[in-house]
């Protein structure tokens, strides 16, 4: 049986589509997910963001914490975002606020 | 949640890079997510069903991926870079439910039989075959096979070289050729 015979089985083995009903369940659970994210207000979010970061940055001056130890902190912030805060914004606000305490020499 | 995944997905995923779905609606009334379940949940399905060999496992890491995607709000970008997102997505998900499973070590009685039922096709053996398979190997037999990824896509989006890629195929097909072989010898 060569390469391409088992390629072949391989395929019908596991063939294209989706079960019946899991496009309505996923759509029904993304959907219902959306609508309770969408319950928090952005801006909520994004004070919770700066609040988080802002708290771990003092605790990370007052320990004199390391570069990498920092980073670690920030992916903590991001790991622990509530639903629906993005990427993106959570680290905008970290790095605005990690910014504006070294302009004020706080770190 | 952000875009920039290692690159070299497969053209399966990318269907229709140029079209646009981070729009709120289609003309037909479909929104976002339905575009993008009509695009791409066809081909996360079979890679998670390739990766996990658990229907059970890969109809949940769809479902996890969407909804994922849809606590972001609004879809975060459209076309090649959505199917990237997706395609990683999807990834982390069944080796989630690769882990759990490792983890929880029970299947229901009920699920087991959801997952082959008996007499359905004659292909149980060799998906029995591809889940004793390790999971490296597993993976890419799944974007090689079932995606049709070329061996430098596949080590791009794994992050290994195209060489390392291909030699996890060339195993895990001399591993199922001997499977098959022994089958046919009864």
């Amino acid at each position: 049986m060569d390469d391409r015979q088992i390629e072949e089985r391989l395929r019908r083995a596991f063939p294209a589509g989706v079960p019946e009903g899991l496009r309505e369940d996923v759509l029904r659970a993304a959907r219902r997910a959306r609508a309770q994210s969408a319950r928090r207000p952005a801006a909520g979010r994004l004070r919770w963001a700066a609040a988080v970061a802002a708290g771990l940055l003092w605790t990370a001056a007052a320990v004199g914490m390391d570069s990498a130890r920092e980073t670690r902190m920030e992916r903590l912030v991001l790991k622990n975002a509530p639903p629906g805060i993005t990427v993106a914004d959570a680290v905008a606000q970290i790095r605005q606020q990690r910014e504006s305490y070294y302009r004020g020499g706080l770190l | 949640m952000h875009c920039s995944v290692k690159e070299g997905v497969s053209q399966t995923l990318q269907q229709n890079p140029a079209a646009g779905i981070n729009r709120a609606a289609r003309a037909d009334g479909a929104d976002d997510l339905e575009s993008a379940f009509d695009l791409h949940g066809s081909a996360l399905y079979r890679y998670a069903l390739g990766v996990t060999g658990s229907r059970e496992d890969a109809e949940d890491a769809v479902q996890e991926v969407f909804v994922r995607l849809a606590r972001a709000g609004r879809i975060p970008c459209a076309g090649q870079a959505l199917a990237r997102y997706l395609f990683r997505a999807a990834r982390n998900a069944a080796i989630s439910a690769l882990r759990r499973r490792r983890r929880d070590r029970t299947v229901p009685l009920e699920d087991g039989l959801r997952a082959e039922p008996p007499g359905e096709d004659s292909f149980g053996g060799l998906r029995d075959a591809v889940r004793g398979l390790p999971l490296k190997q597993r993976e890419v037999l799944a974007l090689k096979v079932l995606q049709q990824m070329t061996f430098e896509e596949i080590g791009a989006a794994l992050g290994v070289s195209a060489n390392t890629a291909a030699s996890r195929y060339r195993y895990a097909i001399a591993r199922l050729r001997l499977q098959l072989e022994d089958e046919r010898n009864g």
